[in-house]
């Protein structure tokens, strides 16, 4: 008996995550299809699947050819830098806090969720008025600072809040075994906080991969600007929708591929964890 | 995992200070440039890259570079450039006179009539109608358009046919006053059996241009935007009252489009799809639809109003003080901006009309379209630009896109609302 | 063998280890303030500037397209925001926004957590599907949706139309009641990925010990849900709330790309209109002000997140 109704609320299970999988999924492949359509049928015939497969949009997107390349270098280069910054920065911020109390930790902490809870725009123009001054406007520091400022704090957050749900006893073991802080942190805690570090990691990538505003305002000359800025330029007074449908697969493909190949670390990280307790 | 970690810090330590400085494009030694900077859309639309290549090749001197231009924000940024005396431009692009006026009251940009005498030799007489007068700011002239467009109702002739909203001769019967607009497009608006609306009358932009839309109705009507003080919009007397009382009946009846409420290509979009019949709109959006309707079942007609007149507007070219070679610029302008193959494609191929008045004839020649209209662009005039713009513009959305569909603010109160607006603006 | 290792030190040197324990505790803290000085070097002293600039503005009117010049007004900036209607209107529908948007998401990642969880063969296709929004660029697939939800070109108009369901059709976006729903739903469908990612660590860092454990106990099914998963998530519900609620009270490109702050601002919430009046209006001392205004609700949120988290704990 137990074992039909394992199977069939297996079955309800699969059923439910089919119908949510394809409601998610719909507007992205609305999006892939539209991308291969002609003006006329996108906004005339309005069809779902292309009656005509055109690549249209697509030459119109590769007219600006080699551009591409140094745009999506660009990005690469900021989303690297400002991720792999955050990683260390998160994880020794979020050891301290969690774990190593100093006098004013709270305060630190709670301007940090102040920063955290601040809304970018309203100092955009101190920022570039700032950065102007100091003439890191169109740099690659210029950029990256800014979007430091959008994921650091929240990663510091994840971290710390990962060890805390560590227990002291390994901690312990390993001061009496007469190793120093950094030590224990690099050897014991950091190994054991690979989930969160995952974690950072993904949010980190997508959020600094997508930061419009920032790079908007602080980056305009071509050899700074990042994709995602680069691709609202293909915009003519407004917006082809097939051409519009064509940027967006563009800019898609390469998080997702970064996202296919960390599934199984994810994976694997995780249940190495769940199984050893 | 340490391992890992410390390798790819120091590579990232090391990939920053490498490429800190950006990669700097090399100036080209000896060569003089000048950078413009604009939209995407108007690079395309102004063919500006191919201007830049006809100047290089006539000139080899000199390079042009051009820059693309991400949105409006960035335009807000040269003030604080220009102001310290630098720019990485040496001509921009503005799509309409908000910026401009800012950029003159801070006196951050050329006046090309004082201070580069631009029309020494190129008479203010090669230019249309209207078309330089958008580019005066306070009297000054502080831009130049590089095109002008004007406003005007495009129309789907196979929809009035299919009404039987046609003369003898097969063309659409003419409409004279906003009434007769709003019973057209309640003709023109088809519902199915469920009472859905498979085809709306008509479509204001009831968004980021109403207050022009706003302004070239009372233009076409008084031959004039404003009262007496030449400032405030002249909506105190019936004629307006009973225009949006118009209005409200058409949206209220599902005639007229809400779809600009939301979306400011709403209206251009459906008339493209050849789901809405009559577009109120900047003139030029017949021309988008050419490829999904046809241009056989195309026209163009005036705005409604006794004067007939119409409102145009340009693309504005400003030189700020920071540039280098205002000369080198004004020559561009006049050899590659004004010249043939600019002003002329721009015309024909997106409807963004010449300045130059042979281009423009020559043009209009090759697209009848625009006849229909032909006697409202010789009466076109620029409208002023508000000081606070922006929160005319805005507070003008709040009220009809509340007003429009609600059943209990009549036009007079909405008359009363903008003249309150009116009142509490910066001009 | 670690413990008995502990308790022989203990009993056979009191006196030192009192000393260790001070000292370890000192050297603790130093070590501390280490860690942390290179995070505080990067935020703030870059933001350093720009904030106490910010704060100044706030208590001053300038309007840097048109003056050039800061004007004293102390406290009036905040005094008019709870005069403008405007104002007012953004913090109502941020308000409702937030409620709305937080509960759903919470839930919704939850339950989807969970199903992943059940399910651990081939989940690899289910996890990329929910989690592929986030990768969406949110400002251009937002214009795509409202292409979709147009009324008369849309597809999902005319795929009720196809199905016969005419009647359901509407005018999704121009309605400020359904503009606002589609505001929620598509903000959702673009969240709840991370929101999920994050549930699904918490639960697989759930030791396994503590399953077997329970169900040896005999606790199965919706049991196994309250006493064993939800309590050991307590650290989860506070990062995952903490997000959530940045997002929802931080909301800016979905209602401003898709509704552009809705049909006379039935949409418009906090964030756009402090982007309109600085980027807009130029008004830098009022959009300061209400800068500071939405950051004191986000704090006050994520605190009483915190709290009750604890709380339940």
């Amino acid at each position: 008996m137990p074992k039909k109704q394992k199977l069939s609320f297996s079955i309800f299970v699969s059923v439910v995550l089919i119908v949510i999988s394809v409601i998610f999924l719909f507007p992205i492949i609305f999006c892939i299809f539209t991308s291969f359509k002609e003006s006329a049928e996108i906004i005339r015939d309005i069809t779902f699947f292309p009656h005509k497969w055109s690549s249209v949009n697509y030459d119109y997107v590769f007219a600006r050819g080699a551009k591409y390349i140094r745009y999506y270098l660009n990005t690469i280069i900021i989303t690297f830098s400002a991720v792999i910054i955050t990683l260390g920065l998160s994880a020794l911020s979020g050891y301290a806090f969690a774990r190593l109390h100093f006098r004013g930790s709270g305060f630190l902490l709670a301007s940090i969720l102040f920063l955290l809870a601040f809304p970018l725009c309203a100092i955009l123009i101190p920022i570039y008025m700032m950065e102007y001054e100091l003439r890191l406007l169109n740099t690659y520091i210029g950029i990256i600072l800014p979007n430091l400022l959008c994921i650091l704090p929240f990663s510091i957050f994840i971290m710390r809040g990962s060890f805390i749900d560590m227990s002291h006893e390994l901690e312990d073991s390993a001061e009496i075994d007469g190793c120093s802080v950094p030590q224990t942190f690099f050897n014991i805690m950091l190994p054991l906080a690979q989930n969160a570090l995952i974690i950072v990691l993904v949010s980190g990538f997508y959020n600094v991969w997508g930061e419009y505003t920032i790079s908007k305002t602080l980056a305009s000359k071509d050899s700074i600007m990042p994709i995602s800025v680069a691709l609202t330029l293909l915009k003519s007074e407004d917006w082809n929708y097939g051409v519009l449908a064509a940027a967006i697969t563009m800019s898609i493909i390469p998080p997702i591929v970064v996202f296919a190949v960390f599934q199984d670390k994810l994976v694997e990280g995780m249940s190495a964890g769940a199984i050893k307790g | 995992m340490k391992k890992v970690l410390s390798i790819l810090l120091v590579l990232s330590l090391v990939m920053v200070t490498v490429f800190a400085s950006g990669a700097g494009e090399a100036s080209t030694g000896g060569k003089k440039t000048i950078t413009i900077g604009a939209e995407s859309w108007e690079i395309n639309k102004i063919f500006l890259e191919h201007a830049a290549k006809e100047f290089m090749a006539a000139h080899p001197d000199v390079t042009v570079e051009i820059v693309t231009i991400a949105d409006q924000t960035k335009l807000s940024n040269y003030i604080l450039d220009w102001a310290k005396g630098s720019t990485d431009v040496d001509l921009v692009f503005l799509d309409g006179g908000i910026f401009s006026a800012e950029y003159a009251a801070k006196g951050l940009i050329y006046d090309f009539e004082k201070d580069l005498n631009f029309f020494k030799d190129f008479p203010k007489s090669n230019f249309t109608a209207g078309s330089l007068e958008t580019g005066l700011q306070n009297g000054a002239q502080v831009c130049l358009p590089a095109i002008y467009e004007v406003y005007g109702i495009s129309i789907n002739k196979q929809m009035f046919k299919e009404a039987g909203l046609v003369d003898a001769n097969g063309e659409p019967l003419p409409i004279k006053t906003w009434d007769d607009f709003v019973n057209y497009a309640e003709k023109l608006t088809k519902k199915d059996k469920n009472g859905t609306i498979t085809q709306v009358g008509g479509s204001i932009q009831f968004g980021n241009n109403l207050n022009t839309i706003l302004g070239a109705a009372l233009y076409s009507q008084f031959g004039n935007v404003y009262t007496s003080d030449g400032i405030t919009f002249n909506v105190d007397n019936d004629y307006v009252r009973n225009m949006i009382a118009a209005w409200q009946k058409g949206i209220q009846s599902g005639a007229l489009s809400q779809s600009t409420f939301v979306d400011n290509a709403g209206g251009r979009n459906g008339f493209k799809a050849g789901q809405i019949a009559m577009c109120y709109e900047a003139a030029g959006r017949w021309m988008e639809a050419v490829a999904t309707i046809g241009a056989e079942n195309l026209a163009l007609i005036p705005i409604p109003g006794e004067y007939g007149g119409t409102i145009c507007f340009g693309c504005q070219m400003v030189i700020p003080k920071a540039s280098k070679n205002p000369d080198l610029v004004c020559q561009f302008i006049k050899e590659a901006v004004y010249g043939e193959y600019c002003q002329t494609n721009a015309f024909t191929t997106y409807g963004k009309m010449s300045v130059i008045q042979k281009h423009f004839d020559a043009a209009l020649e090759a697209t009848p379209i625009w006849k229909g209209i032909a006697d409202a662009m010789s009466k076109a005039k620029p409208m002023i630009t508000y000081e606070e713009s922006q929160k005319w513009l805005e507070g003008l959305d709040q009220i009809f896109q509340s007003g429009l569909v609600s059943k209990t603010t009549t036009a007079a109160d909405m008359v009363k609302q903008i003249l309150t607006l009116s009142a509490s603006i910066r001009k | 063998m670690w413990p008995v290792r502990v308790t022989c030190i203990t009993f056979s040197r009191k006196g030192i280890m009192q000393n260790t324990i001070s000292f370890r505790r000192k050297a603790r803290a130093r070590w501390g303030v280490i860690f942390v000085i290179p995070t505080c070097v990067v935020l703030f002293v870059f933001v350093f500037y720009p904030i106490c600039y910010t704060l100044v503005l706030s208590l001053n009117e300038y309007n840097f397209a048109y003056d050039m010049h800061m004007k004293f007004v102390g406290f009036k900036n905040f005094l008019d925001m709870f005069k403008d209607t405007q104002f007012l209107t953004a913090l109502k529908n941020t308000m409702q926004f937030t409620v709305f948007m937080f509960v759903i998401l919470v839930v919704l990642a939850l339950s989807l957590a969970l199903l992943l969880f059940n399910k651990k063969r081939r989940s690899w296709f289910y996890r990329v599907s929910i989690f592929m929004p986030i990768v969406v660029p949110a400002s251009l697939i937002c214009i795509l949706f409202s292409f979709m939800l147009a009324d008369n070109f849309g597809i999902v108009n005319k795929f009720l139309v196809s199905i016969g369901l005419s009647s359901w059709s509407h005018n999704w976006l121009t309605d400020a009641k359904t503009a606002r729903v589609w505001v929620i739903i598509v903000s959702v469908w673009g969240k709840v990925g991370f929101c999920t990612i994050l549930f699904l660590s918490g639960l697989q860092n759930i030791s396994q010990d503590m399953f077997e454990a329970a169900e040896i106990d005999g606790a199965v099914g919706w049991k196994k849900l309250f006493y064993i998963m939800i309590p050991n998530l307590t650290e989860t519900f506070v990062v995952v709330g903490i997000w959530a609620i940045l997002q929802c009270l931080k909301l800016f490109v979905t209602p401003n790309v898709l509704t552009k702050g809705g049909p006379a601002n039935a949409t418009l919430v906090l964030y756009q209109n402090i982007y309109n009046t600085a980027f807009n209006y130029f008004d830098m001392g009022y959009a300061a002000a209400q800068a500071f205004v939405l950051t004191a609700l986000v704090m006050i949120f994520s605190l009483l997140n915190m709290k009750i988290s604890k709380g339940d704990k």
